[in-house]
């Protein structure tokens, strides 16, 4: 056993492979259900230009506000756009906001984490203390006041909802940086003369990956959320961008005259797409930080 | 193994890579030097458009717009959005390359559909930059003229000048509906696009009509400032003029019945106008109405000089030279110059009259609104409502309560019919269109969305009224190119199609408009109809002349 | 450590936090972008114009002095001009933010009681078929965006079935006034409250009626957490033994569930109930905005677009001091009830 590198004896806990899961009950079947519906919108998103039937941005390609039909099987909306390669190519913006976001969330947070609380005292007292005033905040009011002073525009989404995510980083990397810290490995490590720096990549960086990859996974789905929240503020991106978000909005006033599935189909994306992460998020943490034992 | 340096090797080198630079550089410089100017590539434009609800359907339109001109293949259209108070502030910035504005009539005659965009100093306001004496020059003479034939030749060469310099492009001509609870009658929606609450019944049974709509107060309800339709269709309800367009008439020079007044008259030579006053009017704090009040009204509008406000907009200092009251029942206006519309002019919200104790004359200075105090934010009197509460939430107006006044004159008559009306504000038009489907409101007039209307036009439960509306066109900036050369300009106004619009965004409700001078309105030519709807080969020739490809 | 000096600590805890907060939201509207006057006007503005403007805000100073005079506005209560009329954020704040409390009031009741019946439901039918599903809602419920699902009750409720208005907060007219006794006038803005003490039983019901949909469309969506927190703390207290005991004594299976299990489940749900405080502000501002409710979330929606940042400052500001004061309203009140957790 002391043999072992404590790398290995750690990381093996989150090495399933896709059917292992399902051995792993609810927690497992929720990632593998929640791993394929996001799969499968990633993909119908990248391939969105070769199936779409129509140009997604055309104006009048079809009958203006047509219900579904076998040539629109979507419907049309109010400016005779074909409801279906809309819904085809509209999550290209919700997976670019989001996918950006995370990516500037671990960049930031993730170093911010590990090297506040592996350094401990007045610096980590300090950096908690920012962290826990934004964590605190109504997450959608900050983006949406971050998104009104930048502007529209993808990059500009994707920071405003970075920003409000970076502590849920930053407090969970915390905690399991003190957990391991203490642990009597690490502290052998440390009386073998390891250093700080090589502690922290070699021994805590791989531990704190899993709960990294659980809070991103549902950092994903709080980022579509919100993406589609400040598109419905109008902080969204102009009028043209095919974009699941922009339908959902304007569609709100075609519900009136009866034309549901403007607001319908993309809804439903968003939800499904939101759902899939979701899943995936709580089955991860639910299996890395396993709660109830029965 | 070390390999030595070849120090001679590398100098040579040294030299022959620089020299070889240098004969790229050359060659490469002389040949774009020798090259004919490169083409521009594709024209970028600016454009803007409405976002809050302001007209309708703005993003719509833009969306159309931007898909029309980009078929040319050599225009890129990127949109921006404003609301309405940004959008408002962008065009007196200049700082729009190309924006949608819209316009309804202050009075019906083709000069308050000229006067105000083609006219160098009169389109100031709208800041696009046009300025040409000799269009100039024909504005003042038709609309100082009475003689049809004349006034006929001078508006056809002025709209056949517009089409050749393209400050505008007119786009559609559009309807005014309103939605209203089967049981209600009395709307009515004319050429003048007013509406006068008076003559609408609330549902049977009841002595209140909830009214709901998307509009708010702009700037006040002083007649002296305000200049926007809403402000305008308050003030023709809480105040009196002297004059009245009768409703449902082609507001033609015999359509106009009294108000104030009860006859009047005009000199031969058209600068003398007299008018007979009612007598036995009381302001709703008992003081007696006469011609003094009249004299008053007119003269402190004019001096508080508002600079977004319709008397310097429609030049009542350059058009009235005197108002006098002889006598406590006549009222005498001196012209500086004969002018065709005056009577009409008399009925527009600019010249409605005001309770002197309640409009303080001091200039710069206009009634606004105050919080909790409904008649001390309400200069207008003597109509056939008092305004008895005006409640606005985070900012903006909430509800208005109207009731009737005792003192208005046409009470003997049986009007207003309605004894109380509540005014619902909507932020946007679903919110107006679910509220009247839900029943909420028993009257919902602006705006609703087309697909609404559509979907209201079949709904049993709901009556729909129709009647001519707002006129919208294009207006480039002059003082940002390509816009100063007219050709780019004809371009634009070729490349778009408005059969396409008016179709896509308002399913057929709404017709195309080719001249200024709206549908219907005497005078008109179809002017822009010689550069097409859709004429992209025109359009595309245009650009290339141009330089862009 | 006794109630008083938890008390004290905390609150000496909470006044960095505010501050911080405050800070923050200054550098976001004051510095991120540049000028937030220039940003308002968007493009070219004639300069003496934007200059007269930004004096009349006070937004020419050097910025430390904005800074302090900020902080100090803040602490007096004064949130700002708004950049339409210059007529003080606070008042707009105040007149608009009972509709809101009043919104998240009964969401709360709404997402409360939602959960913790099924969250009880789930528990006491442990991995089944009913358990499985119940859990599955609580997730998938967070994972519908608000508005999505106001609209889908808005079609489904107002406009086909036409039991419930589909939006604003009374019928035209029919305001509540509250109190009233001849010159003397006391209403709290709750609407139910008010039609309570005005004694009109009209009113109140009309109240109701626009309220609910309003109400119980932002506390599904965020009753999941309720949910899975009533499970797992009643299976962890079921098997505790004062909860066998009480079976073995033949109580009945409700009291045993709802008053010896629940009420030891209670304080973490309370705790959780003050962190989705800021959850449920969030989510009004959505909620607010599609039932077209007249509450601070959609004064906020309104702002953004007229570009009114300073009143956005003032509403994002005042969010977050109501978040910090509820979750130490919530932190004492659960020292309060537990003192262990003082230590």
């Amino acid at each position: 056993m002391e043999n072992e590198r404590p790398r290995g004896r750690i990381l093996v806990q989150f090495l399933p492979s896709l059917t292992g899961l399902t051995r792993r009950g609810l927690a497992g079947w929720a990632i593998l259900i929640g791993f394929v519906i996001v799969a499968a919108m990633a993909i119908m998103t990248i391939i969105s230009p070769w199936i779409s039937p129509y140009n997604p941005i055309g104006i009048n390609v079809g009958p203006i506000l047509s219900p579904p039909s076998r040539a629109y099987p979507l419907g049309t909306n109010h400016l005779g756009q074909d409801m279906l390669s809309r819904v085809y190519s509209g999550g290209t913006v919700m997976f670019e906001v989001a996918i950006l976001s995370v990516i500037v969330c671990i960049v930031i947070g993730v170093p911010i984490g590990l090297f506040a609380s592996y350094t401990g005292g007045y610096t980590d007292k300090a950096t908690s203390l920012v962290m826990d005033s934004i964590y605190a905040f109504p997450g959608l009011v900050l983006a949406i006041a971050i998104a009104a002073m930048l502007g529209p525009g993808v990059v500009n989404m994707a920071l405003s909802i970075a920003v409000v995510y970076v502590p849920s980083y930053f407090r969970i990397i915390r905690s399991q940086v003190l957990t391991i810290k203490e642990l009597p490995y690490v502290e052998a490590a440390h009386m073998m003369g390891a250093n700080s720096r090589n502690t922290l990549f070699s021994y805590i960086l791989p531990n704190v990956i899993p709960s990294i990859v659980a809070v991103a996974t549902i950092n994903f789905a709080d980022a579509i959320l919100t993406s589609a929240g400040l598109t419905f503020v109008g902080l969204g991106l102009p009028v043209s961008t095919p974009d699941w978000g922009w339908d959902l909005t304007y569609g709100r006033r075609l519900l009136t005259s009866g034309a549901w599935w403007v607001i319908a189909f993309p809804g439903l994306m968003v939800v499904l797409l939101a759902l899939g992460f979701t899943l995936m998020g709580e089955g991860l943490s639910e299996l890395f930080n396993p709660r109830l034992q029965k | 193994m070390k390999l030595k340096l070849n120090k001679k090797a590398i100098t040579r080198m040294q030299g022959i890579l620089i020299v070889v630079i240098l004969v790229v550089i050359a060659v490469v410089g002389g040949y774009y030097i020798t090259l004919p100017p490169p083409k521009k590539g594709k024209l970028v434009i600016d454009w803007w458009y409405e976002s809050s609800g302001h007209y309708p359907q703005s993003a719509d339109q833009a969306a159309v717009y931007k898909s029309q001109l980009e078929k040319t293949g050599l225009i890129t259209v990127n949109l921006h959005g404003a609301d309405w108070p940004s959008y408002k502030k962008n065009r007196d910035a200049h700082s729009m390359q190309a924006f949608v504005y819209g316009w309804y009539p202050d009075y019906i005659d083709p000069d308050d559909y000229i006067q105000p965009f083609l006219d160098s100093v009169g389109g100031g306001w709208l800041g696009a930059g046009y300025n040409n004496t000799e269009m100039d020059s024909l504005i003042a003479q038709a609309r100082s003229n009475f003689d049809p034939t004349q006034r006929a030749q001078l508006y056809a060469k002025i709209q056949d000048i517009m089409v050749k310099d393209a400050p505008l492009i007119p786009v559609f001509q559009g309807y005014g509906w309103a939605v209203t609870k089967p049981d209600v009658t009395g709307v009515s929606l004319d050429v003048t696009q007013n509406m006068y609450f008076w003559l609408i019944t609330p549902p049977a049974g009841k002595d209140t009509l909830i009214f709901g709509t998307t509009d708010s107060i702009e700037t006040s309800l002083d007649p002296a400032e305000l200049w926007d339709y809403f402000g305008a269709e308050m003030t023709l309800n809480l105040g009196a003029a002297l004059v009245y367009i009768k409703p449902g008439s082609s507001a033609g020079p015999n359509d106009f019945i009294p108000g104030l007044a009860t006859k009047w008259s005009v000199s031969p030579d058209g600068l003398t106008y007299t008018f007979d006053l009612k007598e036995g009017l009381k302001f709703s704090d008992g003081a007696p109405f006469t011609a003094a009040t009249v004299k008053y009204s007119f003269d402190r509008n004019l001096a508080l000089a508002m600079p977004d406000g319709p008397q310097l907009g429609l030049g009542y200092g350059d058009l009235i030279a005197s108002v006098a009251a002889p006598s406590d029942y006549q009222v005498v206006f001196t012209l500086k110059h004969p002018f065709a519309p005056f009577m009409a002019l008399m009925a527009f919200s600019g010249s409605f009259i005001v309770n002197p104790k309640r409009a303080p004359n001091t200039p710069g200075q206009a009634v606004e609104w105050k919080d909790g105090d409904s008649t001390a934010s309400n200069p207008n009197d003597l109509g056939p409502y008092l305004l008895t509460e005006w409640t606005r939430k985070g900012g903006k107006d909430y509800e208005m309560k109207l009731d009737v006044n005792p003192n208005y004159w046409g009470i003997a008559d049986g009007y207003p019919k309605a004894k109380h009306i509540i005014m619902k504000f909507y932020s946007d038009a679903t919110a107006l269109a679910l509220a009247m489907k839900s029943g909420d409101i028993d009257m919902a007039y602006r705006q609703l969305a087309s697909s609404d209307i559509k979907s209201m036009q079949s709904d049993p439960s709901l009556k729909v009224w129709k009647g001519p509306g707002l006129i919208q066109y294009v207006v480039l900036q002059e003082r940002m190119p390509p816009f100063d050369n007219p050709k780019a300009r004809q371009a634009i106004a070729a490349a778009l199609d408005r059969k396409e619009l008016v179709n896509t965004v308002f399913l057929g409700n709404a017709s195309p408009l080719y001249s200024m001078i709206p549908n219907g309105m005497a005078f008109q030519t179809d002017g822009f109809k010689t550069l097409g709807d859709g004429n992209t080969t025109l359009s595309v020739s245009l650009l290339q002349e141009l330089g862009y490809g | 450590m006794s109630l008083r000096s938890y008390v004290i600590t905390r609150i000496l805890l909470t006044i960095p936090m505010i501050i911080l907060l405050l800070t923050f939201v200054f550098l976001i509207v004051r510095i991120l972008p540049g000028d937030p006057a220039s940003l308002h006007f968007e493009k070219q503005v004639d300069p003496q114009l934007l200059q007269q403007f930004k004096h009349q805000l006070g937004l020419d100073k050097p910025i430390p002095v904005q800074f302090v005079d900020y902080l100090v506005g803040l602490f007096r209560g004064d949130f700002g001009k708004s950049m339409q009329d210059f007529s003080p954020v606070s008042q707009q704040i105040f007149s608009a933010f009972p509709a809101t409390l009043e919104l998240a009031i009964w969401a709360t009741m709404w997402m409360m009681s939602i959960g913790i019946v099924l969250g009880v439901q789930a528990s006491r039918h442990y991995n089944s078929a009913q358990d499985h599903s119940i859990r599955v809602f609580g997730t998938a419920s967070y994972a519908i965006p608000v508005f999505f699902l106001g609209e889908v009750m808005i079609m489904i409720f107002a406009i086909y079935l036409h039991w419930f208005p589909a939006g604003d907060r009374i019928y035209p007219g029919m305001t509540p006034v509250g109190l009233t006794f001849g010159d003397f006038h006391f209403a709290t803005g709750l609407f139910v409250i008010d039609s309570i003490l005005e004694g009109n039983v009209q009113k109140l019901l009309m109240s109701i009626r626009y309220l609910l949909l309003p109400s119980l469309t932002l506390g599904l969506v965020l009753c999941g957490i309720f949910i899975r927190l009533t499970r797992g703390n009643m299976l962890e207290t079921s098997q505790l033994d004062f909860v066998t005991a009480a079976r073995a004594r033949g109580l009945r299976e409700r009291t045993v569930v709802y008053g010896y299990a629940l009420r030891n489940a209670f304080l973490p749900i309370l705790t959780m109930m003050g962190l989705q405080f800021a959850a449920l502000l969030a989510g009004a501002v959505l909620t607010e905005t599609t039932f077209s409710w007249p509450g601070l979330g959609r004064f906020l929606v309104d702002r953004i677009s007229f570009r009114d940042y300073t009143a956005i400052q003032g509403v994002v500001v005042f969010f977050g001091i109501l978040v910090a004061v509820v979750s130490l309203a919530v932190d004492i009140l659960y020292a309060y009830l537990d003192p262990r957790i003082r230590f």
